[in-house]
């Protein structure tokens, strides 16, 4: 009998790529899937969320910070969000791989693992 | 899966499972018994510190221990009496008391057979006990109008009978009060019920005393008309005093030597009618109010005083000039040549002198006269009069400079030309707000559609304005066509409603970084919107609906 793992976390796995010194405004539509169908999520019931990246999980301290305190994460309250940094706020960072996870918060719900993973900070070739 | 975040990616994420939220009911946390913290599974503990619980109703009975253990109860009861000291108390100096009852019931020789006060609330005797309260116990006076019954409903006194009823009181006509009549309240201006007409009368109460509260009153007994303004005013009639409901009833047969005809108070030049006098009618000629004086006929022509008459005689003539004789006065007629020659004051010492008439002019002819020479006879020109009157010719006005006088009026007469005013210098100090239309030979300038000022101010400058922005900035309309010079790291922010191509130039002129933003949609190649170096710039334009795009040295 093979052996099978039950992932019972509710954060999804995916590994992100920002550019160095770029300015980061991007944004990231969620959907999920209910059978063959695909569905809109969504952050309507969800009043803040924070993206924090670290270089392992036994730091003690981020490198990056996203938050929609101050804007850097922007929920709409449809099924996307966004992504806010300027170049100038990303000059400084280290290049390589870390890792991240991100969390929603709402009224009944105060910490929800949502994403989490790889996240990847590229260096620019041309300035 | 790895995601390149600046492509705006679509991932597919877990299904948002919330958790279950019943509404309605009460949330309880069962905490195992004994334990003293709860610890929060996963991510950060968070430790609850459980203290004994508190809150409900302690009850009687179920609360067990040791009394003297709480302090506080137990100093409130040892600084009571004690109750087996206060019950066999006997003395009158002690700081403890017993038998306070009996010395209650012995107090100054009572006895213990006091009035209670449920006895007393309930007394309906119709005998006032000893202690019964005097009728008047509340305001000390029995007001007017207070009836028994009314006394009684407020619950002074009940039961108390041998007085006037009330329905007695209230129907009483007679003159003289009963022996239990209310003093009449001299202080109040009310005939009261029971109140005789003699009492009121010699009270002086009539003033301001309407017919109709008078019950009895006689035609001798009559209310002056001046009862409510205090005087009978010239022209206030009787059926006029009468139709004001001051008096009913009155007429004018009682009131001596009025009529409704026009009368005036024989005292005219007083404002009143007072007490005794009489009214005359006008044009009374031996009585009226201009006594003593007769006009005599229309036609006399001397006016002499005669005693009182006064006689009007003819006019006298005075201070004919010749210019006004335009005929030969009719009471010439029948006159001899001594009329003239003795005595007249107007007349020439002889008819040789007089003047020969036929030289003259008469004036109807010169009012016509449209020449350019003077008649010899021409009457002379008043030239103090300031006015071109008809018959002064051109010459001689001229000389007398008649003209230039006439430049005062400002008034361009007919036959000036446009040469001659304008070289009187009227036209100086017209300006052109005097000019309410444009006339319409006028026509535009080719192109000028409408003021100039107007078109001037729509039209941009060929050479931009230079702004400089040291901070974060919402531009507005203002800014159209000229050139930001940002210097510092901050944000300039594009606004929505402004017109179709607006153009802004911006430039980082500092070392720091300018952020462009748009209200709504800022648009850009590969979403650069950075002026990070420095004197790099980017033009933006407003492409319409609040969508800007960017172009220029971007990062």
């Amino acid at each position: 009998m093979s052996q099978d793992t039950l992932d019972l976390s509710q954060d999804t796995q995916y590994d992100l790529i920002i550019k160095k010194d770029r300015t980061l405004a991007a944004t990231i539509t969620c959907v999920y899937m209910s059978g063959d169908t695909e569905m809109d999520f969504s952050f309507a019931d969800y009043t803040g969320a924070t993206l924090n990246v670290k270089r392992d999980s036994k730091s003690s301290t981020t490198i990056l910070d996203f938050d929609t305190d101050d804007n850097s994460i922007v929920l709409s309250i449809l099924n996307t969000f966004q992504l806010n940094k300027t170049a100038a706020e990303l000059a400084t960072l280290p290049v390589g791989e870390f890792l991240y996870d991100m969390y929603l918060k709402s009224a009944t719900h105060p910490k929800r693992a949502f994403l989490s993973g790889k996240f990847i900070i590229e260096d620019r070739i041309t300035i | 899966m790895i995601l390149r975040v600046e492509d705006n990616p679509k991932i597919i994420i877990r299904q948002d499972y919330q958790p279950l939220i019943y509404t309605g009911t009460t949330q309880y946390i069962f905490v195992p018994s004994g334990n003293t913290q709860l610890t929060q599974s996963g991510g950060n503990p968070d430790t609850v510190v459980i203290y004994s619980p508190t809150g409900g109703s302690a009850t009687w009975g179920l609360i067990s221990g040791t009394l003297a253990s709480q302090t506080d109860l137990q100093l409130a009861l040892d600084a009571k009496l004690n109750i087996t000291d206060f019950n066999i108390y006997t003395g009158a100096t002690s700081t403890t008391l017993s038998g306070l009852r009996t010395d209650l019931n012995t107090v100054s020789g009572q006895t213990a057979s006091k009035l209670e006060t449920s006895l007393f609330n309930t007394y309906t005797g119709t005998t006032a006990p000893a202690t019964y309260l005097g009728i008047n116990a509340l305001n000390t006076y029995w007001d007017s109008g207070e009836t028994v019954s009314w006394v009684n409903s407020q619950g002074f006194l009940t039961g108390v009978t041998g007085y006037v009823t009330t329905t007695d009181f209230d129907t009483y006509t007679g003159t003289t009060a009963p022996a239990t009549y209310l003093p009449i309240n001299a202080l109040d201006t009310y005939w009261n019920s029971g109140e005789t007409v003699s009492y009121v009368t010699g009270l002086g109460y009539l003033t301001g005393v309407t017919a109709a509260q008078i019950t009895g009153v006689t035609d001798t007994l009559y209310l002056h008309s001046d009862a409510l303004d205090t005087y009978w005013d010239s022209g206030e009639t009787v059926s006029w005093v009468n139709s004001q409901g001051f008096l009913t009833s009155i007429t004018a047969a009682q009131i001596t030597g009025v009529t409704d005809t026009l009368y005036l108070h024989s005292d005219a030049l007083d404002t009143y009618w007072d007490s005794g006098e009489t009214t005359t009618a006008i044009n009374n000629a031996t009585s009226g109010f201009i006594t003593g004086y007769t006009f005599t006929q229309s036609g006399a022509t001397v006016i002499t005083e005669v005693g009182n008459n006064i006689n009007i005689y003819s006019p006298i003539h005075v201070a004919d000039t010749w210019a006004e004789v335009t005929a030969k006065p009719s009471w010439l007629s029948g006159t001899t040549l001594s009329d003239f020659q003795t005595g007249h004051t107007h007349s020439y010492s002889n008819l040789t002198d007089k003047p020969d008439l036929s030289v003259y002019t008469l004036q109807s002819t010169i009012d016509t006269l449209t020449g350019t020479t003077l008649p010899a006879t021409y009457a002379p020109i008043n030239v103090t009069d300031g006015y071109w009157t008809s018959a002064q010719t051109t010459s001689y006005v001229t000389g007398l400079n008649y003209v230039t006088a006439s430049i005062i009026d400002n008034i361009w007469t007919s036959a000036q030309t446009t040469s001659y005013v304008t070289g009187l210098g009227y036209l100086t100090g017209v300006t052109w707000n005097d000019v309410s239309s444009k006339p319409a030979y006028l026509g535009y300038v080719s192109g000028l559609t409408s003021a100039a000022q107007t078109q001037i101010d729509a039209k941009l400058d060929l050479d931009a304005t230079i702004v400089s922005v040291t901070g974060t900035t919402t531009i507005d309309a203002t800014y159209k066509g000229k050139i930001i010079e940002a210097s510092g790291t901050f944000t300039i922010t594009l606004p929505d409603s402004m017109d179709t191509g607006m153009r802004v130039d911006i430039v980082n002129v500092g070392t720091g970084t300018i952020t462009i933003a748009a209200s709504t949609t800022l648009q850009s190649k590969d979403s650069a919107v950075t002026l990070a170096n420095q004197y790099g710039g980017g033009s933006v334009y407003h492409r319409g609906s609040d969508v800007w795009l960017l172009v220029g040295d971007l990062t």
